[in-house]
């Protein structure tokens, strides 16, 4: 059977252009039509998500999409759909939405996948259902624990009469992006007065990855807030290893899932919360995680399925 | 995120990535054109699931002080291959990880700084290991041919076991393999198999791209399989199937191209090259690792002449050299 797939230097890339509709595998075509773009405001993809049901319900991953007001959603024509937030759920790190507009989408059609084995192939759409990417299983199907949480401040364990000094932000931090600089005092996480170094690690630490937590500090003698939002420590060390390339960086959450399967599909951050099928085209699961440069998590379909069809019947018994 | 727990594969600075962009990109662009249908995709996943179960139970974790790595048993008396970056110093003693979870020690055998291969031994009389085979023919696995690696990349972990990526050979090169298998810490040392089963390579650097996994061959394993498997250094040095200079060299810390040893009455030697100093031109083409150097002396018929951009103590300087035939007996 000739299918037409390309083989590119980064492992499979079967690229959309260049087919036409007749020479796509099934699995592929099946893939790009389920696949949504989720945008920030202004048109940076920020994440993907799947269309599970033909009356638009879809999913895509809670913790890169924090808020649903802030993104957009993008149909395969390049048009955009109104959505409205069914159910964020922070143990599967699932958003369910329902988009009043479907055009050019098709549902996937989520199967077991039990019978999934090492070394079978696997597909994904990349880049919001660009081109599709292949890879295999290529770990044990497994619970991942949690890894913590942290917002990327190093704290200078000096004494100070209120609050703790930073000493250092770590580059493309949580911390860093909400504008926090070395020699800030942190006076307060979420209202909860700061007096040592331990004091910020408890407060952090206990928050969910996507969380976030206002700041109190003090800077060069005036006091000011700002929100951060809280990712998992294993994403923060990420920055912090030299050697170990993520080739495009790791998801704020990739920990606390008591089901994934590991594969070596080639995506990034962005591309969790589209589709993975096998090569027959049936979706066994849900891209969840990025976790570092040879690691992707994907929800497999029992572990999410059951509970996402109940939120979407009762759902639509409200209507 | 496991860098200081883990022997990584030796990554570069991202300023030499950008040097030798041109030289990664080039090498991989044949490979576009190359269409295989489903069927060849169910026959490579086939072929890897059916040698899996196999090859999988001669990897081994390797752990110590210093981190965590990976390696392969190639003998049922216990001989394994891993990265010179893993053992260091012949005669270091080892702490091994079997695949069933088993703790064995491990003494360094013998390693060959220049190209990363090393070899240790499982102590004790035990004459069953379970085990692979170095593929004895490496010229098959030329660019676009299907392989696939294993690796504890991360350090060992019980409940996600060894993990598999199954890609494509990029470029085969005199010492090396390029693959788009994806490696990170932790995989060093770790196998690279063709299709039947067979190590082609061990997991050595990894550059930023996600194509860009580099693997020790197994050609300077077989090279030099007893002085290896006897704890001797060995010397690889800078010469090939035409022109020989008599450098060994290796990539620095730094990302440089540093000269580790002049064989004596070598071109090199007469031309006045000096351990430790670095290489930065081969008739100005940038070179900043062994197997570019090695490439750019070996395509070169002995008799021509090269010019070399060195920094020594006194600053940067241009030599010139005439290459010789390598000698019969190496120095």
């Amino acid at each position: 059977m000739k299918c037409g797939l390309i083989v590119s230097i980064v492992s499979i890339v079967l690229l959309l252009a260049g087919f036409t509709q007749a020479d796509q595998p099934p699995a592929v075509t099946a893939a790009l039509q389920s696949t949504l773009r989720v945008e920030k405001k202004d048109g940076t993809l920020c994440s993907s998500a799947l269309l599970v049901s033909e009356d638009g319900y879809t999913l895509t991953k809670a913790s890169e999409v924090r808020k649903t007001e802030d993104h957009r959603f993008v149909l395969p024509d390049g048009s955009l759909t109104p959505v409205r937030e069914v159910e964020r759920d922070s143990q599967l790190d699932l958003l369910l939405l329902r988009c009043e507009k479907t055009t050019g989408l098709k549902a996937a059609h989520l199967e077991e996948s039990k019978s999934l084995s090492m070394g079978q192939w696997l597909l994904s759409p990349r880049d919001g259902g660009r081109e599709i990417r292949a890879g295999v299983v290529s770990a044990k199907r497994r619970s991942i624990p949690s890894a913590g949480s942290a917002i990327g401040i190093q704290m200078d364990l000096g004494k100070l009469d209120k609050g703790v000094r930073i000493k250092a932000i770590i580059p493309d931090s949580p911390a860093e992006a909400a504008g926090l600089q070395p020699n800030d005092v942190v006076l307060s996480i979420a209202g909860e007065p700061i007096d040592k170094n331990q004091g910020v690690r408890d407060l952090i630490g206990r928050r969910s990855p996507g969380d976030e937590v206002e700041i109190l500090y003090r800077r060069e003698g005036r006091e000011s807030k700002c929100l951060v939002r809280v990712a998992s420590r294993a994403h923060i060390e990420s920055y912090l290893s030299d050697d170990d390339y993520a080739n495009g960086g790791v998801s704020l959450r990739a920990d606390r899932f008591h089901d994934v399967l590991q594969h070596d599909v080639p995506l990034g951050p962005a591309d969790m919360g589209s589709v993975l099928m096998n090569l027959q085209g049936q979706a066994i699961g849900i891209n969840i995680a990025r976790a570092d440069r040879v690691t992707t998590f994907a929800l497999p379909t029992e572990a999410f399925w059951p509970q996402v069809k109940k939120w979407i019947e009762k759902d639509r018994a409200a209507r | 995120m496991f860098g200081a727990h883990s022997w990584s594969p030796s990554a570069s600075h991202s300023a030499l990535w950008v040097v030798l962009s041109a030289f990664w990109v080039s090498s991989a662009n044949g490979l576009e054109s190359q269409t295989p249908d489903l069927g060849e995709l169910l026959k490579v996943q086939a072929q890897v699931q059916s040698q899996l179960s196999h090859v999988s139970r001669a990897l081994v974790s390797v752990e110590s002080d210093d981190g965590a790595a990976s390696g392969v048993i190639v003998s049922p008396d216990g001989l394994v291959m891993t990265a010179e970056h893993v053992t260091n110093q012949p005669g270091r003693k080892l702490k091994l990880r079997l695949a069933d979870g088993r703790q064995v020690t491990a003494k360094a055998l013998g390693l060959d700084r220049t190209t990363d291969a090393a070899m240790m031994r499982i102590e004790g009389d035990k004459k069953n290991w379970p085990h692979v085979e170095p593929c004895r023919d490496l010229r098959e696995a030329r660019a676009g041919t299907w392989c696939f690696a294993l690796g504890h990349p991360g350090g060992y972990d019980a409940k996600r076991g060894a993990v598999l990526r199954v890609g494509k050979v990029i470029k085969q090169m005199a010492n090396g393999l390029q693959t788009d298998c994806i490696l990170m810490g932790g995989d060093s040392g770790g196998p690279l198999f063709n299709l039947e089963g067979e190590v082609i390579g061990i997991h050595s650097q990894i550059w930023a791209g996600r194509d860009q996994n580099v693997h020790v061959s197994v050609a300077p394993f077989l090279r030099a399989w007893d002085a290896l498997s006897k704890s001797s250094v060995v010397r690889s040095w800078g010469s090939g199937v035409g022109g020989w200079v008599g450098l060994m060299t290796r990539r620095s810390k730094q990302g440089e191209l540093e000269i580790l040893e002049v064989a004596p009455d070598s071109p090199a030697e007469k031309a006045g090259i000096k351990k430790g100093e670095i290489i930065l031109t081969v008739d100005e083409e940038k070179v900043s690792d062994q197997p570019q150097f090695s490439e750019a002396i070996s395509s070169r018929p002995s008799g021509s002449v090269v010019a070399l951009q060195v920094r020594g103590k006194s600053g940067e300087r241009r030599v010139t050299l005439k290459l010789s035939t390598r000698p019969e007996v190496e120095p």
